[in-house]
């Protein structure tokens, strides 16, 4: 449990927007990571890079829990490809893998590693790859590298080049608190503001191909929905009924829009269609149904609802509208989001008073709670199921934090300034 | 957003007043004005029945939802019960009774011999008080607890450590001593002690002799495993929580001495506890 507190500045590459930037902090490591060594990389005479790209795929690793790096100051040596490792050296070190690689710049304004993986046990290449960028993204290469690596010594795939959508709240002297909705990369580098307010913004989600978000903005002094491009930068204004607009999400394919709206009475949740605008209402009930979440098919949505007394979370067919009651365990269920392969929720959770972020593993009916402060909330999983972040406080300051699904390794990311809540992390964006 | 009940809330403290409305007598109706009032209480009193009947509703409805859960499960279970009892019964009339041992069979000693009883080279090592069979003792007695385990190293330690992720200590120390009596030499048999000795703290009431004999073992036997910081740190809290204080002092001042150019998260640990505690 008590592995090695690492603590890195995050590199903050889009300096105008240094509002933020996240610190990461390892707390909690895994019983027996792989032990595996990333040789600084070398390059070509001519080739300057702003960033030490062996470091960024240490990180990466590191923060996934199932590695466990070794430091630059043990290294006998500095090989640059397979035919400069000596493997004794690196076994008397303890270490399974190697990692070893060279940037070059094929043609001017192009970045390119070529690096190897080697298996220190039985000396042999494991992996070798070629990757190339535009020479302005050296993290997006490492990133690159570190997702090739990963997936090849865990058959999961990586997802080290995802990004992250979070809120911000600065208080600002008076009674004015600025809201920002931010993007970084997973590592908190590369942050930048998407929109800005002096009014709260709420739920920021991902549309299933990472071009587009959704939030809820209440800018006209009244909750709406919005949605906005990421290249363009457009927005448009989805709903702006009477009462409640909020928890905006996204369909598996992209044309549809669940949300949960107010203008009849109670909140009950809808689905709209983006291209017509044409809204269906999903749930009918005079209790409070809320943050609906979709299921991998696209064919049935859950939400929270406390229908039966108390909050619990539901499942609703979209065809024929049956609803089913899926959570049992607890007096409190909520915010839940579905695991990619559909067999698992990721939720708030309540045992003893306190609230937790708990996975339910759907086929089994077993929760297992994965964190252990006291009011964890907004939990979003990553692509692949590796990890989940979720919103804590630290401090006394909203943080992010981040876990992994089997509870064994957890950082946090700290935000600089203000309160940081809300995250959501993007599906695979290549 | 958060999950909130701000409407429920409103509506019946809207609804009082008009309830107190109701309670007063009213006698004249040819009034217009007391039979308007009449009526808007009246309104009042049934906006507020409708009120309770909706609650009343929901926490019925909430327990139907979980007795249909409860009665689904009872099926389940009687269905699962009888299918392992007619493949008990089946392997039984074709004599081969033999397939369905528990694991007591195969119970290993585990009586623990600190054999290497230099634990810390160079300071005064906290001594490792010789062999300490109480360890396996506390909650499994004689035989192998009959746990049915899919005989797998690495899932009855995963399965172990999820009874810790989910509270349950007891059962946790009893799953961790079930690992340590079945893979003396596992792969994870220096983490189980480990947890042991921290899950012997967790419970109620504290088993601070079985905390200090897991940790103590630990250290003895995988002097050079990565849990040993953490556990040397462990184990100087345990030290001062039976009041051994002198001891504790020399152990977390070791692991500082020792580890100190590590970066391993157990000397900050332990420096913070010297600072605050001595």
């Amino acid at each position: 449990m008590f592995k090695q507190i690492v603590t890195v500045l995050a590199l903050v590459l889009a300096g105008n927007f240094a509002v933020a930037d996240l610190t990461i902090e390892i707390n909690k490591g895994k019983d027996d990571p792989v032990p595996i060594a990333i040789v600084p990389f070398g390059w070509q005479p001519g080739v300057a890079v702003a960033e030490d790209i062996a470091s960024i795929v240490e990180m990466d690793l590191h923060r996934s829990g199932q590695f466990a790096p070794l430091s630059r100051g043990d290294m006998l040596g500095r090989p640059r490809n397979a035919s400069e490792v000596y493997y004794r050296d690196w076994k008397s070190l303890g270490v399974d893998y190697v990692v070893v690689g060279t940037l070059t710049q094929p043609m001017p304004g192009t970045l390119m590693a070529n690096y190897e993986l080697l298996d220190v046990n039985t000396q042999r290449v494991v992996l070798t790859g070629s990757e190339s960028v535009s020479s302005d993204k050296p993290r997006y290469l490492a990133h690159t590298v570190s997702d090739k690596i990963y997936e090849k010594l865990t058959n999961i795939r990586g997802a080290f080049r995802t990004q992250l959508l979070y809120v911000s709240a600065v208080r600002e002297g008076g009674n004015r608190t600025r809201f920002r909705l931010l993007k970084s990369d997973i590592d908190g580098a590369n942050e930048s503001v998407l929109f800005d307010s002096r009014e709260p913004i709420m739920a920021p989600t991902w549309s299933p191909d990472g071009k587009k978000i959704a939030y809820v903005s209440f800018e006209s002094s009244r909750p709406a929905i919005y949605m906005q491009d990421l290249v363009t930068g457009v927005r448009k204004q989805l709903t702006a009924f009477r009462g409640l607009n909020s928890s905006p999400a996204f369909s598996p394919d992209g044309t549809k829009m669940a949300m949960v709206l107010s203008k009849d009475g109670s909140p009950d949740v809808y689905v709209m269609d983006l291209a017509s605008g044409s809204l269906e209402q999903v749930t009918n009930h005079f209790a409070i149904d809320t943050e609906p979440a979709w299921l991998p098919d696209g064919k049935s949505l859950i939400f929270t609802s406390d229908r039966g007394g108390k909050p619990q979370i539901y499942k609703v067919q979209l065809n024929t509208g049956a609803v089913e009651r899926i959570t049992f365990i607890g007096d409190y269920n909520a915010r839940a989001r579905v695991l990619a392969d559909g067999l698992g929720l990721v939720l708030v959770h309540r045992s003893n008073g306190n609230f937790h972020i708990a996975v339910q593993d759907l086929k089994r009916n077993r929760v297992e709670i994965l964190t252990s402060t006291n009011l964890d909330e907004s939990p979003s999983v990553a692509p692949n199921a590796s990890m989940l972040l979720y919103a804590t406080q630290y401090d006394g300051k909203g943080v992010l934090a981040a876990v992994s699904i089997d509870g064994g390794v957890k950082y946090r990311l700290p935000s600089r300034f203000g309160d940081v809540r809300e995250p959501a992390w993007s599906p695979f964006l290549q | 957003m958060q999950f909130t009940k701000p409407l429920f809330l409103l509506l019946p403290a809207a609804c009082l007043s008009a309830q107190l409305w109701a309670q007063a007598p009213v006698v004249d109706m040819n009034s217009p004005r007391q039979a308007a009032e009449s009526g808007r209480s009246m309104q009042g009193e049934i906006y507020q029945q409708l009120q309770q009947l909706r609650q009343e509703m929901m926490a019925l409805r909430g327990i139907v939802e979980e007795q249909e859960h409860q009665i689904s499960q009872l099926k389940q279970q009687g269905l699962d019960r009888y299918i392992d009892l007619d493949r008990r019964l089946g392997s039984l009339t074709t004599g081969a009774a033999g397939a369905v041992v528990g694991s007591s069979g195969a119970t290993t000693d585990t009586t623990i011999d600190a054999e290497s009883g230099e634990m810390l080279s160079g300071s005064e090592s906290p001594t490792v008080s010789a062999p300490s069979p109480v360890i396996a003792s506390p909650s499994v007695s004689g035989p192998a607890p009959a746990v049915a385990s899919a005989g797998n190293d690495s899932s009855d330690y995963t399965d172990a450590y999820a009874l810790v992720r989910s509270g349950s200590y007891d059962q946790a120390i009893t799953a961790f001593l079930a690992y340590v009596e079945r893979y003396p030499s596992g792969r994870y048999t220096p983490n189980a002690w480990y947890w042991l000795g921290e899950l012997y703290v967790a419970v109620k009431p504290q088993n601070l002799k079985g905390a200090t004999e897991a940790f103590q073992y630990l250290l003895s036997k995988y002097p050079d495993h990565d849990k040993v910081p953490a556990a040397m740190y462990k184990l100087g809290t345990v030290y001062f929580l039976n009041g051994n204080k002198q001891k504790s002092q020399e152990l977390l001042t070791h692991v500082i001495d020792r580890y100190g150019s590590t970066g391993n998260s157990a000397v900050n640990k332990s420096r913070e506890f010297l600072r605050k505690n001595f």
